[in-house]
């Protein structure tokens, strides 16, 4: 089992690990999970807060693997992977990733509806967290949650996210407008808090 | 030489100024406008534009609803234009979106026509486009841009803090809004 889930049918390794967690593991997207990733953005439940209110084909999403031309990316996508379990269960990424202010916004959604509420979202946005404060050099992270998403601003309190405060009507779900909290988290603040833990 | 006279095609008719679908003959007026450095300070215009690329953001688009709509600013008297105005980030689905002014030449700074465009342009958004919010980003800083929505009886929504880097450090970013029921309540008591 461990090794077969590595290899695909060809022979070929399968799965590319990009950050090492605990529990889980952030990888580079796969494309043959793009099926999977469609489900996950259709599922009338998971797409809920996500705002993703246009179908999804999968042939869309098939050319989100086309290869682009820019040097400099303003989104970083992972698939993340559970590693006892073998399997991909959602993703996560940086979306506007805007390199001259030094900030992004961070984004996640557990695809598979049986791992939540068991912390995969806290220790995922972790090491988002640290990959993008060590590695990116960025200097802030956004996180915008519906104010209904309890969930989703739990993990961002926990994590240390600061409310900077509250948009009024800003997202229309299931037939009404729903006020926006918005989180965003300081590199310095972030540092101070390990510190603090160490 | 014959001197062609400017002309202007008004889309919303103001007291001192137009506003103006975007007039191809002065892109290298928008492209001096945004590469200006006392300009562009608080635009974020991190990047040299050339004419070229400029041009290129007024050319025809396949997409049938637009998701950014832009006015030249014609000032009445003077007969020129004298900035833009526009709304960006327009979300459909959630009916909101961002508004933004820029008076390019300086000449024309204080004298409220950035007002006057801010108020015309959210006319046009609650009742053309029957959007529900419209926002404005502004740094923190730039304070002459804060009186622009405060006069437009915008409400202070969020302050962003170290968001923007301009001149070697963090600054704060503020957020403003207006909703369609508070807009429509301030023109009733007119």
């Amino acid at each position: 089992m461990t090794e077969k889930q590595d290899i695909d049918n060809e022979g070929q390794t399968d799965h590319f690990p990009f950050i090492q967690g605990e529990n889980l593991e952030l990888c580079a997207p796969n494309s043959k999970h793009a099926e999977l990733y469609a489900k996950w953005k259709n599922d009338p439940i998971v797409r809920r807060y996500a705002r993703n209110v246009i179908p999804r084909t999968l042939d869309e999403q098939k050319k989100r693997f086309e290869s682009k031309q820019e040097k400099y990316k303003d989104h970083i996508s992972f698939e993340i992977w559970h590693k006892k379990d073998k399997k991909p269960i959602g993703r996560i990424g940086l979306g506007w990733i805007d390199w001259v202010n030094g900030w992004a916004n961070a984004y996640i959604w557990i695809g598979e509806k049986y791992y939540w509420g068991k912390n995969v979202a806290t220790e995922a946005t972790k090491l988002l967290i640290d990959y993008a404060f060590n590695e990116l050099n960025l200097n802030k992270l956004h996180g915008g949650v519906a104010i209904e998403n309890i969930g989703s601003w739990s993990v961002a309190e926990k994590l240390g996210f600061v409310l900077e405060g509250i948009e009024r009507e800003e997202m229309y779900v299931d037939g009404k407008y729903l006020d926006n909290k918005t989180f965003c988290l300081l590199k310095e603040d972030w540092l101070k808090r390990k510190n603090n833990k160490n | 030489m014959v001197e062609s006279k400017p002309r202007s095609v008004p889309f919303l008719e103001g007291i001192n100024i137009d506003l103006c679908p975007p007039n191809t003959e002065h892109i290298n007026l928008y492209t001096k406008w945004m590469n200006s450095p006392q300009i562009r300070k608080y635009a974020r215009y991190e990047f040299p534009q050339n004419v070229e690329e400029v041009k290129k953001m007024f050319e025809p688009k396949q997409e049938r609803v637009s998701s950014e709509i832009f006015f030249e600013i014609w000032h009445r008297d003077d007969e020129k234009p004298i900035g833009y105005t526009g709304l960006i980030r327009i979300r459909w689905f959630d009916r909101s979106a961002f508004l933004f002014y820029l008076i390019g030449e300086t000449d024309y700074w204080g004298k409220g026509h950035a007002t006057e465009a801010a108020r015309l342009v959210v006319e046009y958004g609650f009742n053309e486009l029957n959007l529900n919010k419209i926002n404005a980003g502004i740094f923190a800083p730039n304070r002459s841009s804060v009186r622009v929505v405060e006069k437009n009886d915008f409400k202070h929504e969020l302050t962003l803090k170290k968001e923007i880097y301009i001149d070697g450090e963090h600054v704060d970013a503020l957020k403003y809004s207006i909703l369609r029921k508070e807009w429509q309540s301030i023109k009733c008591e007119e």
